[in-house]
């Protein structure tokens, strides 16, 4: 089978649209093929950016930043003549700092003060984190040789939400592993229906 | 020399296999103890590439009930009791009733047939010493899990899913944990009595079972477990008549609806892609059938 075959069948699977016997070949191929996956990872990530999931930093981005920096660099001019390198220093880090806050700001999903921005912390603003950041104790090898593996973005789906809501409901009461069952349940990203209504108190509480 | 060989294959043996006792009784404390000790804690779930933090509260027993409330990102709890579990965010409140299942998913003598299981190390977690419990899948049907639990007291201190190239597809991990020795109790009576061996109307991924069986007007819920992992099969009309595949995936849970005419199979697990697409695939075409 060829490459544009295979991503043809792998798009027409996105769609739900692809034959159960065809779905289930490419399912498994999935599991086993690298690439393949990264490509379909690729793709639901594009898909969701493109429907304004909040994947992606917002469009005027650099923008803010560059008039971020230009409004620091305003502020700092005077003194430099003074002690130069002392206020050269500072202002980098302020910089830096005005940037991580930006940052930060985007993947807050609570007060943010451009409403355009997205509501939850994606990964094009958050690092992925390692469990070595947290604790230098804990360490995963050797079962995993990659501490954090980042798969698309979480998809949002007003119809399948309350599955999903369920699943971790009878896990956490019938599962192996009891009440962490229920975390996912609890820190997963919200419905769209509960970011809507978020993003419509704030915007009542501005 | 062939004999002093032979001795060490077999002393060899039978150390790997007491490893492999010593890690399926750590996982039946574990089990148990969720329903025996009382604890509160902060635990840490990464997925997606970002972590949340979330406080957990546990209380079994008679008049017991169990809290979680996320202490980073959108502000969502849930509150459990014997009868309803709640789940509140800002503006928004649902309530479901609570299930408790008679039949348990963690079954130590299957467990042992889908996953090699072994004692693997021991590494500090929240303070204290876990024993690292591997439970490592034995096809491609499931994904392998690592387990930390806490020799003294049974108690689960950390979990990752790991996927099929080694890769950690979430993790839960405490970072503080209070076990409350006053609140100790016995377990809840169960409320939903789910007993005995029950026949799947779908022929089901290796290694698994239906443990319980719920039925909501038209719609049944199938739960499923291979010991370890669980599937939820949701079998159900549509009044639109489609012929459909949809997948989805909140962290490492991945959801396969397939609709074929008026009849709708949902499968949702912490298993691959695959596992899932199948199972719907299937259970489609026999309700259809």
């Amino acid at each position: 089978m060829s490459d544009d075959s295979v991503r043809e069948q792998l798009s027409t699977l996105m769609d739900g649209e692809l034959a159960p016997d065809s779905a289930r070949f490419l399912s498994k191929r999935l599991g086993n093929d690298p690439d393949l996956a990264g490509t379909w990872e690729r793709w639901h990530c594009l898909r969701d950016s493109l429907r304004q999931q909040g994947t992606l930093a917002p469009a005027d981005f650099c923008a803010k930043v560059r008039e971020a920096i230009d409004a620091e660099d305003g502020a700092m001019a005077p003194p430099v003549r003074a002690s130069g390198r002392f206020w050269r220093g500072l202002a980098g880090g302020a910089i830096a700092a005005g940037v991580a806050v930006f940052a930060l700001m985007l993947g807050s999903p609570v007060g943010l003060p451009d409403s355009t921005a997205p509501a939850m912390a994606t990964l094009a603003n958050v690092a992925p984190v390692t469990t070595s950041d947290l604790t230098p104790n804990w360490r995963l090898s050797p079962v995993s040789d990659r501490q954090s593996f980042v798969l698309a973005q979480p998809q949002l789906n007003d119809e399948f939400d309350r599955y999903f809501v369920e699943h971790g409901l009878a896990n956490g009461s019938a599962g192996a592993l009891g009440i962490v069952s229920y975390v996912p349940v609890v820190a997963s990203p919200a419905t769209r229906a509960e970011t809507a209504q978020s993003e419509s108190s704030g915007n009542v509480s501005r | 020399m062939l004999a002093s060989l032979r001795l060490g294959m077999v002393l060899l043996g039978c150390a790997l296999s007491a490893s492999a006792q010593d890690a399926l009784d750590l996982l039946a404390a574990a089990r148990q103890a969720q329903s025996a000790r009382a604890f509160e804690g902060v635990v840490v779930f990464m997925h997606d590439g970002r972590f949340d933090a979330v406080r957990v509260v546990h209380r079994p027993g008679e008049g017991g009930y169990q809290q979680i409330a996320s202490l980073s990102g959108m502000p969502r709890a849930l509150f459990r009791d014997a009868r309803e579990t709640r789940i509140e965010a800002p503006g928004r409140a649902q309530r479901l009733p609570s299930l408790v299942f008679a039949a348990n998913t963690f079954d130590a003598s299957r467990v042992g047939q889908s996953y090699e299981v072994r004692d693997a190390s021991r590494e500090r977690i929240a303070g204290f010493d876990a024993r690292v419990v591997d439970a490592v899948a034995r096809d491609d049907v499931r994904h392998s899990q690592r387990l930390w639990i806490n020799p003294d007291n049974g108690l689960l201190l950390g979990v990752a899913l790991i996927g099929p190239r080694r890769e950690t597809l979430q993790q839960v991990m405490f970072t503080s944990m209070v076990v409350d020795a006053r609140r100790d109790g016995a377990a809840a009576s169960p409320l939903v009595e789910t007993p005995g061996e029950k026949v799947a109307p779908v022929a089901l991924p290796a290694g698994f079972r239906l443990i319980a069986e719920r039925v909501d007007g038209t719609r049944r819920s199938l739960v499923l477990s291979d010991g370890l992992a669980m599937i939820t099969l949701y079998l159900e009309p549509r009044a639109e008549s489609l012929d459909r595949l949809t997948t989805l995936r909140r962290s490492a849970t991945q959801l396969a609806s397939r609709q074929f005419g008026r009849q709708r199979a949902v499968a949702v697990g912490e298993v691959p892609l695959a596992t899932a697409v199948d199972l719907a695939n299937r259970a489609a075409q026999a309700l259809n059938d």
